[in-house]
């Protein structure tokens, strides 16, 4: 089973958890007894992890975990977590000695060793602004019952697989140069199928066919606009095909964007060889236009598997 | 026989699972094997057998107006396409399948110098399995025993019908000396819920 606890936690700022435990259910009864009946005594965590200010090269690293991993079980660990300096009342406390009573959210390995620490993915959505290029995102994860034991590992494998689908076809990136979005959200279409227990994953079946997943946001003014919708009247509905690079905007290293500083062959070669097959999600383009003149618009962009 | 103990009915609370065990034949009607499943979240062992931690569910019993519960539908967990693969290798039809309900009082538990009452995660030693054997505190009765009359299997769950030996002979729950209103409420705290009264209703 592949260990995610360095990757997913090297990066994150903020935990958001909701732990269940004891889960079951109290019946009341005519005499005034009320029997409380549990039914799943494994604690089960959602955890919530946030990341803000990651790089496009951070992110490459967690949007790699992701997808190896969108449709199995994995280990994270939450108590090897990395020391941060801790500050108490009297000032600073070494982060080394507190390490271990601080970091201890998942009990699950305390009771059942290291192989207990076992989670599946959930959701993963990030969003990235042309200003700073930097992101921001969460990743959901669901803890698992499919523990790393040989008796658990021994009922049947788990695998998953993500292969983009190249496409190098490169009209949608000379829009995206004129018509820039202000920010892409980037995420994924998964159509697994997972079992489960309580709150917990059991299983995780991987179908193949994980889809990335683009909402891209303008601001544009009318001229670039037009360019924008003119695109999509000729690729749009559920025919219409278009490269789409991975990253939702233009190459994210290449901040010249500001200063209207692009050269469109160099920005299209950097990204020839990440361009996604992909086609707008939905049939309609709603876009509103502004007391100022600007209009402001989205689309949800879907990969298309060939 | 159905038997609850004063252990189960007094307690305010309780853990209660499932162990269900079907007999498996080879089309060619020789034995193959029992299958062992539970609906707890982890492995239990009772009596020396392994039953493996499966989504499973089942329809709530009920009678007809005959007095008998004829027929259950069990819903399992097939994501990973085991059963499904397991049921067309095999006969389930016309075979021992079985329902066993058993309540019991989690251990308390000591993790870290602090006392958790019911315990935390079932007490777990190798590996996540829970050791009713080990348990004195439980009380176990067959909550539902038949042969397995249809099956349907879909790429995400299977459906089995399971019926009682009751419906094949056409033969009633026991006859009875308390009064109609009274045998419900001890069927029904029998197949529904434990504490012996009542339930509340509205």
């Amino acid at each position: 089973m592949n260990n995610l606890t360095t990757n997913l936690l090297t990066n994150h700022y903020h935990y958001d958890i909701e732990e269940w435990s004891k889960q079951g259910n109290a019946i009341p009864f005519d005499s005034g007894i009320e029997q409380r009946i549990v039914n799943y005594s494994i604690p089960s965590i959602e955890l919530n992890i946030s990341y803000k200010g990651v790089n496009w090269e951070e992110f490459e690293s967690l949007r790699a975990s992701y997808e190896a991993n969108n449709s199995n079980t994995f280990i994270v660990d939450l108590n090897d977590e990395t020391a941060i300096p801790v500050y108490i009342e009297d000032g600073y406390v070494e982060a080394s000695y507190f390490q271990e009573e601080l970091s201890r959210i998942d009990l699950r390995p305390d009771l059942m060793t290291t192989n207990a620490a076992v989670w599946a993915f959930k959701n993963f959505t990030f969003k990235i602004d042309a200003k700073s290029l930097l992101y921001s995102g969460r990743i959901t994860l669901v803890s698992s019952v499919f523990f790393n034991f040989s008796q658990y590992q021994d009922l049947f494998t788990q695998t998953s697989s993500y292969s983009i689908s190249v496409s190098t076809d490169e009209s949608f990136v000379n829009v995206l140069t004129e018509a820039q979005p202000y920010a892409a959200e980037l995420k994924y279409a998964n159509n697994s199928i997972f079992s489960n227990i309580g709150q917990s994953v059991r299983h995780a079946r991987n179908k193949g066919g994980l889809k990335r997943a683009w909402s891209l946001y303008w601001l544009l003014t009318e001229p670039k606009f037009l360019k924008l919708i003119q695109f999509y009247r000729k690729k749009s509905g559920i025919m219409g095909e278009f490269g789409m690079p991975e990253y939702g905007t233009t190459h994210p290293q290449l901040k010249y964007f500001e200063d209207d500083y692009i050269v469109t062959d160099y920005v299209v070669r950097g990204v020839t060889d990440y361009l996604s097959n992909a086609r707008f999600n939905q049939d309609s383009f709603q876009y509103q236009k502004r007391v100022d003149g600007m209009y402001q618009c989205r689309a949800d962009i879907l990969e298309v598997k060939l | 026989m159905k038997t609850i103990t004063n252990t189960a009915r007094g307690d305010r609370q309780l853990a209660m699972l499932h162990l269900f065990e079907f007999d498996m034949y080879n089309l060619d009607n020789t034995f193959k094997e029992t299958l062992r499943f539970t609906d707890h979240d982890i492995f239990v062992d009772y009596n020396l057998q392994d039953y493996t931690p499966l989504a499973i569910t089942f329809d709530r019993l009920s009678e007809d107006f005959t007095m008998s519960a004829d027929s259950i539908n069990i819903t399992i967990d097939n994501v990973n396409s085991a059963l499904s693969t397991e049921a067309l290798g095999s006969e389930w039809r016309n075979n021992r399948a079985s329902i066993t309900r058993i309540v019991y009082t989690p251990d308390s538990e000591n993790i870290g110098g602090e006392e958790y009452d019911y315990g935390y995660g079932d007490n777990l030693t190798t590996y996540p399995e829970l050791d009713l054997d080990a348990i004195v505190s439980k009380d176990v009765w067959t909550l539902f025993g038949g042969v397995i009359d249809t099956f349907t299997a879909s790429e995400s769950i299977l459906n089995a019908t399971i019926t009682t030996q009751f419906s094949n002979w056409s033969k009633a729950y026991p006859s009875r000396t308390y009064n109609q209103n009274e045998f419900t409420t001890i069927v029904n705290a029998i197949n529904d819920t434990i504490y012996w009264g009542r339930q509340k209703t509205v």
